[in-house]
């Protein structure tokens, strides 16, 4: 069954509002859908009265978690027809599989479990900041008192994975903030479905009262010049692609601050350990092959570029080329949960990778290259000149002498190095982290994130918030 | 001495051998030939084409092997072997950074079945220096991309190609049903671009000089009489997409490179004063004469409007000879552009052509207003999504595809950037098909960026290129 010509609701904090108002879509074998004009609702839409933040401060931290906790519980799509929806649909329109987002979207209530929410509140922000004014002794006849307070934000989410929209509805709440998640195209209902979960759950609550989500074609102007203004909003929080930032720029004006989840690309650096026995060298492939494949590589964690520290030298390319093979095998086993063939393919990816196999073995071995993914193995000290294309289960791995060399490589849009061994990457954190990486994984521990919200470095957490002081006289 | 480029009297038996044997008999007898009778030709030539350059052409080899193909059975089974675009940039680009000229020579012996061996590449130090020795050396004129990404396509064309290249020039001149023109020797070339481009543009003037001017350089008018420079696209294009990769200021710039660069940014800041004296003097001193001039629809809008400004129209003899391809480019035009423009150049039409720089000929309009494929142009008609080709009945719209059974030196299949409408069958201008449809767009328009070999949007690459290269200063 095709999903076309499903209605996407516009939720302005509470209220649900279906009109079949501008057509969307529809071209290129994608989906089709409508959506209300937002155009038309932006005087409601927009939040022009900081004042009516205020019963949010009503609600203790504890209850915002509990809140939370609760409408975890209420996502998994067996029991949700909002999300079974949402999920049906982002099967057209997402770089995932089905196996792989059916799993994600019966874990949601994990990523809303309030213990983890509660240690990523304290890790990120400190839950005293959120909580009070917390005082700060100073030098001299003055005291300071910091508070984390919300903010209004417009957050433009990423549609590669749905938990984004969730993570965003969370940081939202734990923030105090009101939010107004403008949809990307490629997953138009995940954050509508949770809106009218929490509706259905709570209306009145101010947690509820404070969310909006709304679809607007990227660009539209007659939203996007009347809304980012800052009598509207204080922060765009914005995930995307180099295009979208830059276009986000410029609405970026006094008052208005941006939060940019920058595009980022990963990758890993294996040292010569790995080839001691063919033992260490299959449970390396195995961890390789998680941190390559796992969500389909669609995320901005996974490995890309693989340096290996194999040597350049014939014996060395021969190391390489083999492990090569046991990442192909061990990406081809992986449970089709986590990862699968690709549900679309990158055509100039395809095209390049093919032109590779054409080409023949001077530079590069291919194994692999249809929708299964591919191993490309450079025959030289450098990656493919198209790596920043890199997706669909196919990994470079590359040759190095020296781990020197990708050290070298590392730029601020470096997000996560999956090492190998523990010991190489102890030894190279400071020098990544100088030449731009952000964050350094045990290889296989790309994909998985532990939930301290630490991941990009980008502190989004406690950049969604406005950090405000209280400054006491005393007398001297 | 004959007028180089005229048709010749050729063996009809010998196409199935020397499908390229097709190129000197008259265009009205090329297109009058049956579809049947081609596709029985097509078929003969497209096997032994295969035969003969899958022994020379590992890419080609490669290819086959992948697809599980050792023999073609029908037309559309030779659609398995079209090459993607990206074989011919399938070179690391590294290569060129650190000035490993032979090692890219020998990436080129892949795809060519010229021996590269004689390539001298010591002391080569730029794409340009690379591109003149090829040539020069050994006769494989290269054709390059604009490299929007930095990384340009090198397509390689030989000896023989270039030996049929003003025979081209001459098909695409005729219109459809009208005799061939003669006495070309003595009227000049506009050349809206650069004197010396590496592109099929550049191929066809450097034929134009040797093969009918007799070098003469006289008789032909550039509008930049420099050089379209590959380094300078190439720059251009690996710094600005190294800057979106947060990386600006890494990339190695050879000092070569940067020597020449002074000279060329210098050069376009002239650009405007050296365009109006361009445009002064073809009105002045070419009014009223027979010229020739290929281009597309902008670049003689361009031109139109610059005539527009001095108050000129009607410029040139009537029998001049102006042919138009590649549409408008993307550039929105005046409504009416397609009478204003002739009357200004004062003829009655442009003729209208549709190609690539991959064929080596074009595809000339009917009456109907449908480019029609030539005998040596085994059309395919691809799925866009999957590449399979369509029934070789009726008409279809989809992805173009080509083999062109002339060229000898190279691999003449390939899969293009197009959409278009493709009918095989009769076209009502009675000629039989294939034939597209006048309405052609690239697919990537919609996706944004492009790399196609163009001979026309080069200079304004090369301009942007240059513009970007001096604000980096």
């Amino acid at each position: 069954m095709r999903d076309h010509g499903f209605r996407v609701p516009l939720v302005i904090r509470g209220e649900v509002i279906e009109e079949d108002g501008v057509s969307h879509g529809g071209r290129g074998g994608g989906i089709s859908f409508t959506a209300p004009d937002v155009a038309a609702h932006l005087g409601k839409l927009a939040l022009s009265t900081p004042s009516s933040m205020s019963d949010l401060y009503s609600l203790r931290m504890e209850e915002i978690f509990d809140y939370l906790g609760e409408l975890g519980s209420r996502l998994p799509p067996s029991r949700n027809p909002w999300m079974e929806e949402a999920f049906r649909i982002s099967c057209h329109t997402s770089g995932l599989g089905a196996d792989i987002l059916r799993a994600m979207y019966d874990n949601m209530d994990r990523m809303l479990d309030p213990a983890a929410l509660r240690e990523a509140a304290e890790n990120s922000i400190g839950i005293d900041y959120l909580e009070n004014w917390v005082e700060m002794p100073l030098e001299g006849p003055v005291t300071a008192r910091i508070r984390a307070f919300g903010a209004r934000a417009v957050h433009i989410v990423a549609g590669n994975a749905p938990g984004t929209s969730l993570l965003t509805v969370a940081r939202n709440a734990i923030t105090r903030s009101d939010a107004i998640i403008k949809t990307p195209s490629n997953d138009p209902l995940t954050a509508a479905a949770i809106a009218r979960t929490m509706i259905d759950m709570a209306p009145d609550h101010p947690l509820t009262r404070h969310l909006s989500v709304a679809y607007w074609k990227g660009g539209d102007e007659r939203v996007e010049a009347k809304l980012y203004t800052s009598g509207n909003i204080e922060k765009i929080i914005a995930w995307g692609g180099m295009a979208s930032i830059k276009h986000i720029a410029k609405y970026v004006q006094p008052g208005i601050e941006l939060v940019a989840l920058d595009p980022k690309l990963s990758s890993t650096i294996i040292g010569r350990e790995a080839f001691a026995d063919e033992e260490t060298l299959a449970r390396v492939a195995g961890a390789l092959a998680l941190d390559g494949g796992g969500l389909n590589q669609e995320g901005c964690v996974n490995a890309r570029v693989v340096w290996v520290e194999s040597g350049t030298d014939k014996a060395g390319l021969e190391r390489l080329n083999r492990l090569g093979q046991l990442v192909y095998d061990a990406i081809q086993a992986l449970p089709p949960q986590i990862s699968g063939p690709a549900v679309r393919m990158d055509p100039a990816l395809a095209d390049e990778v093919s032109a590779l196999r054409v080409g023949g073995d001077d530079w590069y071995k291919v194994i692999g290259g249809g929708v299964e993914g591919a191993v490309i193995m450079s025959q030289m000290e450098e990656p493919v000149d198209f790596a920043p294309l890199l997706a669909n289960r196919v990994l470079n791995l590359v040759p190095v002498d020296d781990v020197e060399t990708p050290v070298q490589a590392v730029t601020s849009y470096t997000q996560t190095i999956g090492i190998w061994p523990e010991s190489l990457k102890r030894r190279l954190r400071d020098q990544l982290a100088i030449h731009g990486a952000q964050r350094l994984v045990t290889l296989g521990n790309a994909v998985g994130m532990p939930n301290h919200g630490i991941q990009d470095a980008i502190e989004p957490w406690r950049r969604m918030c406005r950090w405000i002081v209280e400054e006491e006289a005393t007398a001297a | 001495m004959a007028e180089a480029g005229i048709s010749r009297v050729v063996n009809a038996a010998s196409f199935d051998e020397h499908p390229e044997e097709m190129f000197w008999q008259p265009l009205d007898a090329s297109l009058a030939m049956p579809a049947e009778e081609v596709s029985r030709i097509q078929l003969h030539a497209v096997r032994k084409r295969f035969e003969e350059l899958r022994e020379h052409l590992p890419a080609l080899r490669n290819l086959a092997a992948e697809q599980g193909i050792t023999q073609i059975a029908t037309l559309n089974d030779a659609a398995a072997l079209l090459f993607k675009h990206s074989v011919y940039k399938s070179y690391p680009v590294s290569l060129i950074e650190k000035n490993r000229y032979d090692r890219l020579t020998q990436w080129l012996s892949n795809l060519t079945t010229v021996d590269l061996s004689s390539v001298q590449t010591s002391g080569v130090e730029s794409i340009d220096d690379w591109l003149d020795a090829v040539n020069r050396d050994a006769g494989v004129r290269i054709i390059h991309t604009t490299g929007t990404s930095g990384k340009l396509s090198f397509l390689p064309r030989g000896p023989a190609e270039a030996s049929r290249q003003l025979r081209s020039g001459r098909l695409s001149q005729q219109a459809i049903g009208q005799p061939e023109p003669t006495g070309l020797d003595q009227v000049p070339t506009i050349v809206l671009g650069n004197r010396i481009m590496y592109n099929g543009y550049g191929a066809m003037v450097e034929a134009l000089l040797h093969d009918l001017y007799q070098g003469d350089d006289a008789m032909i008018v550039a509008m930049n009489p420099g050089r379209l420079s590959a380094d300078v696209l190439s720059l251009a294009g690996r710094l600005a997409a190294a800057g979106n990769r947060g990386e600006l200021g890494r990339s190695q710039v050879s000092p070569a490179i940067l020597n020449r660069l002074d000279d060329f940014v210098a050069a376009q800041k002239e650009g405007p004063a050296r365009r109006a004296r361009f445009f002064d003097e073809i009105f002045d001193r070419l009014a009223g004469k027979r010229v020739m001039m290929s281009g597309n629809w902008s670049m003689y809008h361009e031109m139109a409007e610059a005539g527009g400004q001095r108050g000129v129209g009607g410029i040139f003899a009537p029998d001049s000879l102006f042919l138009c391809a590649g549409g408008t480019k993307g550039a929105t035009l005046p409504d009416g552009y397609r009478e204003t423009i002739p009357a200004f150049l004062g003829i009655s039409m442009l003729n209208e052509l549709y190609g690539m720089s991959e064929m080596t000929a074009l595809m000339p309009k009917c009456s109907e207003g449908k480019y029609h494929a030539l005998p040596w142009m085994l059309l395919f008609l691809l799925d866009p999504e999957t590449g399979q080709p369509a029934p070789r009945s009726g008409t279809h719209t989809g992805r173009f595809g080509v083999i062109d059974l002339s060229i000898e030196t190279r691999w003449g299949g390939i899969v293009s950037g197009d959409e278009v409408t493709m009918t095989f069958g009769r076209c009502a201008c009675g000629l039989d098909g294939p034939f597209l449809d006048s309405d052609i767009r690239r697919y990537s328009e919609k996706e944004g960026g492009d790399d196609k070999i163009t001979c026309a949007g080069a200079p304004q690459a090369h301009d942007n290129a240059l513009a970007f290269l001096a604000e980096m200063d």
